[in-house]
């Protein structure tokens, strides 16, 4: 097991993760995932509060229902449909514009470096923060995401919680100032006209922030900082997870095509992307585990037993990876897979049950929208706008992996571009 | 309109039976069901809000 160093500030909360009970298997984890009896019990209810308490993910019951709600409307197909087309589109053409040409003419860049530049503004539209435009303001703004995100995840820190608390609060308070509350002041303006009868619903943008001031008393009704937490974890989702996805399906699909040079012709074939993406997150998933409770004692069909009050992690790489259910070559990337039992199609990566990650259908499109018009999904979209660009893994200069993070991502991932028109 | 619950995609949550008990319905153990036939027009509004809300996108509406 990976060692979790650090201690929570408040023992009433639970152990550090390094002592709690860990579930690994499969069929376990899916149990626990959909059990009304366990609860979430990591984001935002231990030391992660500050930053995203009262947000999403730490509700439960009849208030995390009237979230779901509420925030629904911002991954309507129309609102995906716009997002992918209007905004992840432009911004993936800015970000390939920045790539460098050698000598050879052609285009290189660092892939993550890429996705960071494109996704970021799309996280913004989805917020509703206005200007992150240029290079310089993109720059700032993933700065703050990324110092932003040591408190989303700090329950895996192994520094001193009480300093990433107290450093996380500052940088809050100066994004709030900075970027949350011009946007907010903007859309207030345009809820107060949509009221008085000068502008319909339709002419609302459809962004986290509009909903938010549609709904203010929903979200102030705890905590006036559930709106920051709110933002926060939506941008953070956005970007992190899809540019820590998207470099992994691209190493393992640039494998296996090399290796099956027959399915080339298919990176045009979205059903195939879709399960080569779900298949890469399987291996390597964006949140590799998650904290819940036991509100009540619970046994598990495998027969393991949990005491009312119990915390456990859940261990999305191992559990993804179970025998059980993928055998014979639980490790090996197959986009072609047929999982030995049943299982639905994305496994547990978007987790399962109520906090089911709302922006599943965002990432990877809706498996079950019949017509070839439905939108993508964002990390399909990026895997096959790459393919059309001719990215190439070069085995010379391969990706560098980062070992200081609990999240799977890369130190570096330089690709070149053999398609990229000037 | 025709609705029906995908069992694989479903993740038990109830919240289709929330918002629309008189379509939807959740037995413990099992995964929720969309009663058959045709919606009648008042509720097709309601299902596609069910539709947008289920986490697991387990809904599945045929025009």
């Amino acid at each position: 097991m990976q060692s979790f160093a650090g201690t929570t500030l408040d023992p009433s909360r639970g152990p550090s993760v390094s002592e709690m009970t860990w579930l690994t298997s499969y069929q376990d984890v899916d149990e626990a995932l959909k059990a009304h009896e366990i609860v979430q019990g990591g984001g935002g209810l231990r030391d992660s509060e500050p930053f995203v308490g009262h947000g999403l993910l730490s509700l439960s019951g009849d208030e995390h229902f009237e979230r779901r709600r509420i925030e629904a409307v911002l991954f309507r197909r129309a609102a995906l449909e716009r997002y992918q087309d209007a905004v992840l589109a432009p911004a993936l053409h800015a970000s390939l514009a920045t790539c460098e040409r050698g000598a050879d003419g052609l285009a290189r860049g660092d892939l993550q470096r890429l996705l960071r530049l494109a996704l970021c503004r799309v996280s913004a539209a989805l917020v509703g923060i206005d200007g992150v435009e240029t290079p310089a303001v993109i720059d700032e703004y993933l700065s703050y995401m990324d110092r932003l995100s040591m408190g989303t995840n700090i329950e895996w820190a192994s520094g001193d919680h009480r300093e990433i608390i107290r450093v996380g609060r500052k940088l809050r308070a100066e994004f709030d100032a900075k970027y949350i509350q011009p946007s907010l002041r903007r859309r207030e303006a345009l809820v107060a006209e949509y009221r008085a009868g000068g502008r319909s619903a339709e002419q609302l943008p459809t962004d986290l922030l509009t909903v938010i001031v549609l709904h203010k008393n929903h979200f102030t009704q705890h905590s006036s900082e559930a709106m920051v937490s709110e933002v926060v974890l939506f941008n953070g989702a956005t970007t992190g997870t899809i540019t820590q996805a998207v470099p992994h399906v691209i190493a393992e699909l640039s494998e296996w095509l090399a290796a099956h040079p027959e399915d080339r012709p298919r990176v045009e074939d979205r059903q195939f992307l879709r399960r080569a993406v779900i298949e890469g997150i399987r291996l390597h998933p964006a949140s590799p585990y998650l904290i819940r409770q036991a509100t009540a004692g619970k046994q598990l069909r495998s027969g393991r037993r949990l005491v009312a009050g119990e915390y456990v992690v859940l261990d999305l790489v191992k559990s993804s990876r179970d025998a059980a259910v993928f055998a014979p070559d639980p490790d090996r990337f197959d986009p072609h897979r047929v999982p030995k039992v049943r299982i639905r199609p994305m496994g547990l990566t978007f987790g399962d049950g109520p906090h089911t990650c709302i922006g599943m259908s965002m990432t990877i499109g809706d498996g079950g929208a019949a017509d070839e018009d439905a939108p993508l999904g964002f990390a399909v979209y990026l895997v096959r706008e790459f393919y059309r660009a001719g990215i190439y893994v070069d085995p010379a200069d391969p990706p560098r992996w980062n070992d200081a993070n609990v999240r799977n991502e890369y130190a570096a991932f330089p690709v070149r571009f053999d398609n990229l028109a000037r | 309109m025709r609705v029906t619950v995908d069992p694989a995609q479903c993740g038990c949550t109830g919240y289709c039976v929330r918002l629309l008990p008189e379509v939807f319905s959740l037995v413990d153990g099992e995964t929720a069901r969309a009663v058959a036939g045709d919606i009648p027009a008042h509720l097709i509004a309601a299902v596609r809000e069910a539709a947008e809300v289920c986490p697991t996108n387990a809904i599945r509406i045929e025009e």
